[in-house]
């Protein structure tokens, strides 16, 4: 008997530890298309991913995109259109009001039954599986590319997207190495790793990626092995995640009393183009441009930086 | 356990208890998802002391007096609610607490969460639901402990609901956070937070303990307990204050941490008789040698990951919890 209200507790702590993981799936980037074939061009698209959203939009399909998640902010465009619901929590009436013949999504644990009642009602649905490096962004890419007909389009848009990630590995090539870390979570503290989208880019734009011995994705860490790695330079994505944690040393803005980090005694904890960086869609290399600037402040800025529409 | 509390026996039990949480302490302070070398922490190197100083130290006192609070309380309300079960999250308290942060992880504005306005917002709503669930328990006048578990369960799941609605409703922002608190942990918070947490829990503990003997009397009856010179209604009272204050101070700073105020008092009830002059200090020291000690394997077991403190609390717990049960119904009384 006296359990019971305890239970109740950990069944709301279970939910919450499923959003967390959902929020990591969200992170990830979206690979192949559930049926990749090239497909008649539909008319009326929805999406239920930002970095997915982005790329329609990139391959010139806004006009045909009539629905989006409530994350799906970029570009301006995007945001006056209809919503239907999150990423991990779409619904499926919304969807099927809107009359779309294609639904594009990334799988998750969260919106399997919708997506499922959705495909069952005779409308087209594209699943772009989640993972996260660079190699799984570009084939999700290309797979929303081919769900939507636009095979040669999708081609240029990643091609484009490389030819200025290595214009940033060839200028990052020459100058030092700091060693970085980014952070895309404070509680718990969760890093860019070398197999994330994020830690290949910033090996790509001249940094050594604490997280490298560690390994993985998005591996979570103590904060005690932030402070032993010693970071020159701190990229804190953690504010665009939406962290605002607990308090003292863990709270966002205090990073201060961590004054031993070498990162905070020189001033070099980068908050700023956070949501950017946690796109791996078609701004890929603003992402670069931006990881570069972070890591060499004093080199000339990456050229043409605020170009998104890379290939049209 | 039938067997007198000598002075010898209460002195060796009390040692004993010390000891395991100053052995729990020293490993806490050595384990951890890095290496230390202490020999820089002298030495001043400014990361060795920030990991060792700022991080690691406050972290492990937090913990031991998180632990020691969670373990007598859950000793004091057990004989109080003369309810094997009992423990701290019980008695409604975590549950005001929870609400009030929740509510305050939702909507407070950025800059109030980032300056560790949260607990202060916690410790509120500890404070205020432990006075209303003290006033709904109260039945003709008197704190009738069967009515106090069930409002305070009861007020729990109230508050469970409540919270999954709120967060249902906010963004992935303000959910993620939510998410986080709720998991419960020992956080790490500047010197003068965990000072603070110590004055509170001291103040509530030397309550406690001085109504142990009137807690033995109590499993007399309440007309036995009276003739022998306890007012059982007035140790409530003060039990259910005293845990309260308790609970407020630990779960607005470190969340909801199971299993550590319910365990620890049923093995050293097993292995120190029930005794509750013994019983309680006990406890004290029990509960945080237990809590630090599940820190640290949470901090170093998974290095440089690091584990949540409840799995590991209830990994050990949840087995020992089921045992219990099961031995508990071949000799009943040993329980309490």
């Amino acid at each position: 008997m006296a359990k019971r209200g305890f239970s109740r507790l950990s069944g709301a702590r279970l939910q919450v530890l499923l959003a967390a993981a959902l929020l990591a799936a969200a992170l990830a980037a979206p690979v192949t298309a559930g049926e990749a074939a090239e497909a008649a061009p539909p008319g009326r698209v929805v999406s239920l991913v930002p970095a997915i959203t982005e790329t329609l939009f990139a391959l010139g399909l806004g006009p045909r995109v009539v629905g989006v998640s409530s994350y799906c902010d970029y570009p301006p465009e995007a945001r006056s259109l209809p919503k239907v619901g999150t990423f991990s929590e779409p619904v499926a009436e919304a969807i099927v009001t809107l009359h779309p013949d294609l639904v594009l999504t990334s799988p998750s644990p969260g919106n399997e039954t919708s997506v499922r009642a959705v495909e069952r009602s005779g409308i087209r649905v594209a699943v772009v599986q989640s993972e996260g490096g660079l190699g799984e962004s570009r084939a999700a890419m290309l797979a929303v590319a081919d769900a939507v007909g636009e095979h040669e389009a999708g081609l240029r848009l990643v091609g484009a997207i490389d030819a200025r990630i290595a214009a940033v590995g060839a200028r990052a090539a020459a100058l030092a190495h700091p060693v970085a870390a980014v952070v895309v979570g404070r509680e718990p503290l969760v890093l860019a790793g070398p197999a994330s989208y994020l830690g290949e880019l910033l090996v790509l734009a001249g940094g050594r990626n604490v997280a490298d011995p560690v390994g993985g994705r998005w591996p979570q860490v103590g904060i005690e092995f932030l402070v032993a790695a010693a970071p020159q330079v701190l990229v804190d994505l953690s504010i665009a995640m939406g962290d605002s944690p607990r308090a003292g040393i863990d709270a966002p803005s205090s990073w201060a009393s961590l004054s031993s980090l070498p990162a905070v005694a020189s001033g070099r904890v980068v908050t700023d183009r956070a949501s950017l960086m946690l796109r791996p869609g078609p701004r890929l290399g603003d992402a670069a441009e931006a990881l570069f600037e972070a890591l060499h402040p004093q080199s000339p800025a990456g050229t043409g930086a605020q170009a998104p529409k890379a290939a049209q | 356990m039938a067997t007198r509390l000598t002075a010898r026996r209460f002195a060796a039990g009390l040692a004993a208890t010390a000891a395991a949480a100053l052995l729990a302490i020293v490993a806490g302070l050595a384990l951890g998802s890095v290496p230390v070398d202490f020999a820089a922490v002298l030495a001043g190197d400014p990361g060795a002391r920030t990991i060792f100083v700022d991080l690691r130290l406050p972290r492990v006192l937090l913990a031991a007096i998180v632990g020691a609070a969670l373990a007598v309380s859950g000793a004091a309300l057990q004989p109080t609610l003369r309810n094997p079960l009992a423990s701290p999250e019980i008695i409604g308290v975590s549950g005001g607490a929870a609400i009030a942060a929740v509510l305050g992880l939702a909507f407070l504005p950025a800059g109030a969460l980032a300056s560790g306005l949260v607990p202060v917002v916690a410790f509120a709503g500890a404070t205020a639901s432990s006075l209303l669930v003290f006033q709904l328990a109260h039945v003709r006048g008197r704190l009738d402990p069967y009515t106090q578990v069930l409002v305070g369960v009861t007020f729990n799941t109230f508050a469970a609901a409540l919270i999954l609605l709120v967060h249902a409703l906010v963004d992935l922002r303000r959910s993620h956070s939510i998410v986080f608190w709720m998991m419960g942990g020992i956080a790490i918070e500047p010197y003068p937070v965990v000072a603070l947490a110590a004055l509170l829990v001291g103040a509530a503990t030397a309550v406690l303990l001085r109504e142990a003997r009137s807690l033995d009397l109590l499993a007399l009856g309440d007309e036995q307990a009276r003739a022998l010179g306890a007012d059982a209604d007035a140790v409530r009272r003060r039990v259910f204050l005293a845990s309260s204050m308790l609970v407020g101070a630990v779960v607005s700073l470190c969340g909801i941490i199971t299993f550590v105020g319910l365990v620890v008092p049923h093995v050293l009830r097993r292995l120190l008789g029930s005794d509750n002059r013994l019983l309680l200090p006990a406890s004290f020291f029990g509960g945080a040698a237990f809590l630090v000690a599940c820190d640290a394997i949470a901090r170093w077991v998974a290095a440089p990951a690091e584990l949540p403190v409840g799995a590991i609390t209830a990994l050990a717990g949840a087995p020992f919890f089921i045992h219990l049960l099961r031995r508990g119904r071949e000799a009943r009384g040993g329980l309490l």
